[in-house]
């Protein structure tokens, strides 16, 4: 699958509303606060950008491996939840160090990366957010749509993120991706400070 | 990548942008609105001794070329951050007013001479000038709003600011150019002896 047609795909998918004639409404809602999740939590969004970036920065051929990672540790992560039993503030902690090294990465690591530092981090980053994400949604039981929602949201942000980095190829743009590395890592290290100053309860 | 790689790409980032202005997201830090990236985005934008001295660190990248152009702009959000943090932390900084106008007046002679000194000496100026810059602006940070979009919007207006000086620096390719990005320079170091002498 390409990047445009595999971006287009996520796009659509977001866009697509539950079926009117049906009773998908619950599943469709699911879905889309799912969908929506890594979106609004910030520390979520800021490492499937950095991911996203690092992706675009790769040659072509060395894309894949990390596009599948991710989706395998967010699987992996759903699945096992909170099972785990680890403090939601330790994977957030956990998050947002993988962000400010992934921006760090973004802006400063020299070219070629090693052929698996990519989907190692993308493995992480995937099992991460997994992890921190509660299946059960606000007022509303588990479900396998919202599962997929935030399936299909982390990839659309990371293909985003990981098609703008691949067009901005030239040296010119080449220095926004890197610039733009170093706000995510920036970002990251502040909400980090935010996270430990100001622990959640 | 095409023109149609393009476009996906930025619809997508709208769908980002407009996560960003979205409602909150129990449980994470992303709480608040469009108010709080709104308040960190004019902060840096909106304080005439923060913008010369971002503009000057594009224009200095600009005079210096690769890899300083992108070098400068990478360390200086970075050194930005980690003070931020030390500002959120409660660790104090003396002289921070004083840091940042001394930012506009030597970034602006480094660019109105045109010094090209060793890159790790230009690192090292504009990671220390960045540390006052960071720290002012993480200071604010615990009392807004929304802290982490706050953060979000002060680091991106930042680093606007510098991509618009990298754009002016691109001038400097023509002789022309290299008098006004000169000129830019001057009057950025005599903004920066104005804040320095309270005259501004």
């Amino acid at each position: 699958m390409t990047l445009r047609a595999a971006a287009a795909a996520a796009l659509l998918s977001l866009a697509a509303g539950p079926a009117a004639a049906h009773g998908g409404l619950a599943g469709g809602a699911g879905f889309l606060s799912g969908a929506l999740h890594p979106f609004v939590a910030t520390e979520h969004l800021v490492l499937l950008l950095g991911l996203g970036l690092l992706s675009g920065q790769l040659p072509p051929e060395r894309r894949g491996l990390g596009f599948a990672a991710v989706g395998l540790g967010l699987l992996a992560g759903l699945a096992a939840g909170r099972a785990t039993g680890l403090p939601a503030g330790v994977i957030a902690v956990a998050i947002l160090a993988s962000a400010c090294l992934l921006g760090g990465l973004v802006a400063l690591a020299p070219r070629p990366l090693g052929w698996a530092v990519a989907p190692v981090l993308a493995a992480l980053a995937g099992l991460g957010v997994g992890l921190d994400t509660d299946l059960a949604a606000p007022g509303a039981p588990a479900s396998l749509g919202r599962a997929a929602g935030v399936v299909a949201g982390a990839y659309l942000i990371v293909l985003d993120a990981a098609a703008l980095a691949a067009w901005a190829a030239r040296p010119l743009f080449a220095i926004g991706v890197r610039v733009a590395g170093s706000w995510i890592a920036a970002i990251a290290f502040l909400l980090l400070a935010l996270a430990i100053s100001r622990p959640a309860t | 990548m095409t023109r149609h790689h393009a476009l996906a790409a930025g619809a997508g980032l709208a769908a980002v942008l407009a996560a960003l202005v979205a409602g909150p997201a129990a449980a994470h830090t992303g709480q608040g609105g469009l108010a709080g990236l709104t308040t960190g985005f004019l902060h840096p934008i909106t304080g005439l001794d923060h913008v010369v001295a971002m503009v000057a660190v594009g224009l200095w990248g600009g005079i210096l070329g690769r890899p300083a152009i992108w070098m400068l702009p990478v360390i200086f959000p970075l050194a930005m951050a980690v003070a931020g943090a030390a500002a959120i932390a409660g660790v104090p900084l003396a002289g921070v007013e004083t840091g940042i106008a001394l930012s506009g007046i030597v970034l602006g002679l480094m660019v109105l001479f045109a010094l090209r000194p060793p890159l790790w000496v230009a690192g090292l100026i504009v990671g220390a000038f960045a540390v006052f810059h960071g720290h002012a602006h993480g200071a604010e940070l615990p009392a807004a709003t929304s802290p982490a979009l706050y953060a979000a919007g002060f680091v991106i207006a930042t680093g606007m600011l510098h991509l618009s000086g990298i754009a002016i620096g691109y001038l400097w390719r023509w002789r022309s150019g290299q008098v006004a990005v000169r000129a830019a320079g001057g009057a950025i170091a005599v903004a920066g002896a104005a804040f320095l002498t309270g005259l501004a």
